[in-house]
Parts: structure tokens; C-alpha cells; sequence
């Protein structure tokens, strides 16, 4: 089977096939020389040139966690449309966690300064602010005080002043 | 000793409160809200109630739920952990009244330690050095500008009934004290349900050294020994340790005897803690932490103590069972916190479904923690998922054992803070004990994860890859009909071409 992750921006191919002494691995097209063993579902004892490394696999949606000798490394699928732009952009503000919207700073078609505090987002008893990536005009405002937020939902939308006075 | 005992928190804490009670042979209770009927210590407490939805107020912050729990039970004590209703007088009178022993202070002794005004008064009179600031409620703004401009900016906004960083802002100008006064404000109503705050004078580069007491209504109060808990992140310990590097014996009697004389002033029982802040050989009375502490383990470890059955027998009245000379604390114990946060995005919290653990294990390593495979993370609560705590004879060992411990520790799913804890306790200011409160600002204000080398990257590919084919497997996917793949048979298995 062949795979693609992307790792650190990268897109990698990894593919395991079947030969008559076993599996071939290939990381980038490049054969490597490893001895695996897997000890449970998902976790691996690899070992590659005299190191051994212990690994705990999970994916998780788009995601796929791997836990290395302490270290953690997330890989993405890569997606089918083009690479969006996770968090806020111009246009949107979006939450960057998940957790009650405690204040809500703003009203639609209030003008906005750039960084200036819009909503005030509370989740495990601390509060974050949520600034303005840039000035505008506020377009749309989807929750209210006291609603509870996803992880990366669009809590307003901005939209760009009018460049005549 | 009571027979039965309701334990009025959750996570990790709760767990270890009721470990101990199992050994003392009493019966536990556990509460627990709607978002947390799976949790571990729903599972392992002999009896359970539901007492509300997530939200806290309405579950292990509902002192009429969590009294009606115990009545409902017929649990005799309640053990309310830390946060939540720990310092809450209210909380400790509606137990006595309702013929409830509640494990900690009486109620008036807690409102007088637990506002941390009265208790600086308290700090006061028993000749104990204070920060400068206000020792008293202020009923407007005028008089924060008026405090502000004695004692000079920066100045500390804190929540007179604070505790753990929460309702706590710096304060650098009079032009930002009204946004800070509010901030501070309206977090410590959320954490604490009381939106007074109060100011003091915002120390530079202290040490936060703490001081561990027990007192029992026999009049009889010993102390533990110290804890620096130096290295903070928002105003909360992430990383403590037992002795502080800075400790010389004289100032550790000092210190500790300040320490219970401020308690014994206070009327004061069962375990709690006097906070120092630390700063060129001078020490000031920082507050009074009215209950069992999250970093109560490294005194266990350095003591061989064990502080909940300490308080569970000074709380159905028995008298403490040591005396000061009796305490006599060996080697050095660290403990590390695990908050489902990430280190690397200025620690916003991180939530999600704990998806894989394996908890670090070993001679001189405990691990305090709350966590099952599958659990939930919910965004309604504290991000404390447990705590690593290693002992050694000497301050390296106690070191380089966490430095294995933390390395072993798999928990995937959330962020934690862990590939920054092993940074810092690597960091050659914190390995020669210079430590301060903004250690963190000062050597890792610009931290990033280390980077995964090429050979950990490839093997988390690989993994990966392993892993997909493996799930494939099982659906018969890879796999021909009934006959199994190579690595399920082999299970061993080498690969060595080009």
C-alpha cells in the first residue's frame, strides 16, 4: 500500500509491498533497511541501524499522531482541494480553541481597529482575547454571549473599508 | 475515624484522595457532573453521584447538590480537593451545619486565610514580612490609583479570594489598571464566584518558596519543609521541587516556624500551606493556601508522609502523630505538571480524547494522574491531566529521573507540555538552581519544539504507515480473503534490500 503524509510543510510517500521475504519499505522512494516488530494495534518497535525507536500510532480524522521515543509527531493527509489556511484569515475571525464566547465586544456594522480585542473567549477558566486581524468593518457576527464554541469556528466576519472617504 | 467520606472534586486529584481512603479502610463517594460519568474517579469510588450539568457552578461548585450527595449517601466527611470549593467558608459552614465534618479548616479560619487581605493583616500581626499594598477592602477606583502611585507601577491586581494565578493581572501603568482591575475582576467571579481584588507591589524576580504546615484542634502544628515552585507559566506552577537549591537550614526553621505561627494566628487546621515569595536573601508572606496542595506529592516523597491521611486523622479529631523533631525530610523529589495545553501556541488550552497512555513508571517515580485511554477532555474544567513526581537522593538524580520519566510518557490526543518540561530540565540555569518566577520569560520566551530528526520523522512515517495497513487488515482490505499477511503471521519480521 502506498501513503502521503504531510510532515513539516513536506509532502512524504511512504509504501509498504509485499515481496517474497516480506514487506518492502520505501520512504520517498528510497528503500529502507528496518526490522519492526508490532507489539500491540498500533504500536511498533522499530529498529534502524543498531536504534531502536518505540512508536504509538492514532489517527485522528485528518490527523495521524505518532508518539517517537518521547517525541510527538503529527502527520497530516493531505487534503484534495487546495491547502487551506487554518485559523483566521483576513476576512474571519476564528476561534483558536474551543470554549465559551464569555464577551462579545462588537456589533455588525461596527468599524474595527487592527488588533483591537472583539470578543473575549473563556475555556478552562482562563480567558483569551480575540483581536481583529485588521481593520474593517464588522459584516456578520454568528454567536452570541454565552454560546459554546468549536475549535476554529468563524466567530464574525470582517469586511474591508470603504476607500473613499 | 469516619467510616465514609465523599470526595467533592474530579480528575486527578480526586483519584488520589481516594486512594487513600481505600487504605484506610473507608468507604468513598465519588460526584461527579454530566461531562465526567466516565471519568476515573467515577469509576474507582465504591458509590457515585451525578450532581449537575458540566458547567461548574452548576455541578462541583452547587454546595446544596454536592451536601445533598453526602446526606443521600450517608458519607460523614468531605474531602473537597483543590479548587472548586476547597477554600470556600460558605462550603465549610453548610458541611458543620449539616452534621458534615469537612476536611480542612473550619469555616472562620478559612475566611480569614482565604481572603487574602485578612490574611496579610494576620501576617502582620504575628511580625511576619508582607509585600507592601493594601491590606484592606477598597470600595472604588480611586483608592487602586491612590495605592498604585505610593507603592509605584508595576503593580499586582489579585482576587482577595484567589488562588493558582486565577484574577491576577500585572499592572505597568495607570493607563492600563482600569482594564486590569476589570479583567482580574470578572475572572475571579467566574473562578471564585467573589469579584473582589486588591493590589500589592509588583515583586521583579522572586522565588516562590512555600512552606508545608499541619495544625490539629489540640493546638499541636508542625511544619513539613519547603517547596519552591520558582518555575510558572501565567502565575502557575509548572514544575516544583523540595528543598529550593536556595534553602540553608537556618532560614528553613525561619521560615517555618513564621509559617505556623501565622496559622496558629489564624485559628487554623488540618494541612495547608504559607507562601513565600523569595527575593536576595529576604522573604516576604505571600497568602495562605487553605487546603491540600497540587504539589503536596513532592513533600510526600521527601518526607514519607502521607498528607491525606494526615488530614482525614486531624479532621475526625485525632492528633497529629508526629512531632517537629519526627520530621525529617531525605534526598530531593521534583515534580513536573501535565496540562492538556500547548507549550508551543502560548499554552492555549488543548482538549480532546485522551486516544493513547502509557504513564511513566520505575523506582522513585509516581505518577498522580487521572487519565484512562478513551477519556474525554472537556474545555469545562482545569487543564490538569496529572503530575509526574520523582525522588532521588540528590537534586540531579531526583532531575535526570524525570528527564526518563517524561521521556517514556505516551499520551496522544491533547497537547502537553512535556518536550518542553525535558527543555527546561535541561536548561543550565534551571540545572544550577537559578530560578526565578519569569524563568520562562527570560530562557523561553521564544521556545519551539525541538524538531524531530530525520530518522524520528522517518519512523513516525513508518509507523504510521504500519498502522494504516494494519486497520486495513482488519477490514480485509490489504489482506487476500482468509489468509493472513506476512507481519501478522511473522509478527517479527526484517526488511534489508538495497
Amino acid at each position: 500500500m502506498k501513503n502521503e503524509y504531510i510532515l513539516e510543510g513536506k509532502l512524504r510517500r511512504v509504501a509498504l509491498e509485499k515481496t517474497r521475504d516480506g514487506i518492502q519499505i520505501t520512504v520517498d522512494g528510497n528503500i529502507r533497511s528496518v526490522h519492526c516488530e508490532e507489539i500491540d494495534s498500533g504500536h511498533f518497535v522499530i529498529e534502524k541501524d543498531g536504534v531502536k525507536y518505540r512508536a504509538v500510532v492514532r489517527e485522528m480524522g485528518d490527523r495521524t499522531h505518532v508518539w517517537v521515543n518521547g517525541q510527538t509527531v503529527v502527520l497530516e493527509r493531505p487534503k484534495s482541494e487546495a491547502v487551506g489556511i487554518v485559523g483566521s484569515s483576513d476576512s474571519h475571525l476564528t476561534a483558536p480553541m474551543p470554549g465559551t464566547l464569555s464577551k462579545l465586544l462588537v456589533t455588525e456594522g461596527q468599524i474595527v481597529e487592527p488588533k483591537q480585542t472583539v470578543a473575549i473567549l473563556e475555556a478552562m477558566k482562563m480567558e483569551h482575547n480575540l483581536r481583529a486581524p485588521r481593520a474593517g468593518k464588522v459584516a456578520k457576527v454568528f454567536f452570541k454571549e454565552g454560546d459554546v464554541l468549536e475549535a476554529d469556528a468563524t466567530v464574525l466576519d470582517l469586511e474591508p473599508l470603504a476607500e473613499e472617504d | 475515624m469516619f467510616k465514609k467520606l465523599l470526595v467533592a472534586n474530579r480528575g486527578e486529584i480526586a483519584v488520589r484522595v481516594l486512594r487513600t481512603a481505600r487504605e484506610m479502610g473507608i468507604t468513598t463517594v465519588a460526584v461527579y457532573s454530566q461531562a465526567d460519568r466516565k471519568s476515573l474517579h467515577v469509576e474507582m469510588a465504591d458509590e457515585a453521584v451525578e450532581i449537575g450539568p458540566p458547567p461548574p457552578l452548576e455541578s462541583y461548585l452547587n454546595i446544596e447538590r454536592i451536601i445533598g450527595a453526602a446526606k443521600a449517601t450517608g458519607a460523614e466527611a468531605i474531602h473537597p480537593g483543590y479548587g472548586f470549593l476547597a477554600e470556600n467558608a460558605s462550603f465549610a459552614k453548610a458541611c458543620s451545619e449539616a452534621g458534615l465534618i469537612f476536611v480542612g479548616p473550619p469555616s472562620d479560619a478559612l475566611r480569614r486565610v482565604g481572603d487574602k487581605l485578612e490574611a496579610r493583616q494576620l501576617a502582620l500581626s504575628v511580625g511576619a514580612p508582607v509585600i507592601p499594598g493594601m491590606t484592606a477592602v477598597q470600595p472604588d477606583i480611586g483608592a487602586f490609583k491612590k495605592e498604585a502611585q505610593k507603592i509605584g507601577y508595576p503593580v499586582l491586581v489579585k482576587a482577595a479570594a484567589g488562588g493558582g494565578g486565577k484574577g491576577m493581572r500585572v499592572v505597568s501603568s495607570l493607563a492600563d489598571l482600569n482594564a486590569g482591575l476589570e479583567a482580574a475582576m470578572r475572572e475571579s467571579q467566574t473562578a471564585f464566584g467573589d469579584a473582589t481584588v486588591y493590589l500589592e507591589k509588583y515583586i521583579a524576580e522572586p522565588r516562590h518558596i512555600e512552606m508545608q504546615i499541619l495544625c490539629d484542634e489540640h493546638g499541636n502544628a508542625v511544619w513539613l519543609g519547603e517547596r519552591e515552585c520558582s518555575i510558572q507559566r501565567r502565575h502557575q506552577k509548572i514544575i516544583e521541587e523540595s528543598p529550593s537549591p536556595v534553602m540553608t537550614a537556618k532560614l528553613r526553621v525561619e521560615m517555618g516556624q513564621t509559617a505556623v505561627k501565622i496559622a496558629k494566628a489564624a485559628g487554623y487546621r488540618n494541612a495547608g500551606t504559607v507562601e513565600f515569595l523569595y527575593e536576595k536573601g529576604h522573604y516576604y508572606f505571600l497568602e495562605v493556601n487553605a487546603r491540600l496542595q497540587v504539589e503536596h506529592p513532592v513533600t510526600e516523597l521527601c518526607t514519607g508522609l502521607d498528607l491525606v491521611a494526615l488530614q482525614l486523622q486531624i479532621a475526625s479529631g485525632e492528633p497529629i502523630p508526629l512531632t517537629q523533631e519526627q520530621v525529617q525530610p531525605r534526598g530531593h523529589a521534583v515534580e513536573c505538571r501535565i496540562y492538556a495545553e500547548d507549550a508551543a501556541r502560548d499554552f492555549l488550552p488543548s482538549s480532546g480524547v485522551i486516544a493513547a497512555l502509557a504513564e511513566p513508571q520505575g523506582p522513585g517515580v509516581r505518577c498522580d494522574s487521572g487519565l484512562r485511554e478513551g477519556l474525554e477532555i472537556s474545555v469545562h474544567y482545569d487543564p490538569i491531566l496529572s503530575k509526574v513526581i520523582t525522588h532521588g537522593e540528590s537534586r540531579d538524580e531526583a532531575i535526570r529521573r524525570m528527564r526518563r520519566a517524561l521521556s517514556d510518557y505516551v499520551i496522544l490526543g491533547v497537547a502537553t507540555p512535556i518536550s518542553l518540561l525535558l527543555d527546561i530540565l535541561k536548561h543550565p540555569a534551571f540545572l544550577s538552581g537559578k530560578l526565578s518566577t519569569h524563568f520562562l520569560d527570560h530562557h523561553f520566551a521564544d521556545w519551539k519544539p525541538p524538531r524531530p530528526s530525520e530518522n524520528v520523522q522517518e519512523m513516525a512515517l513508518i509507523a504510521a504507515t504500519l498502522a494504516r495497513a494494519g486497520a486495513r487488515r482488519s477490514d480485509g482490505a490489504l489482506s487476500s480473503k482468509a489468509r493472513p499477511t506476512p507481519w501478522q503471521t511473522i509478527g517479527h519480521w526484517e526488511i534489508a534490500h538495497g
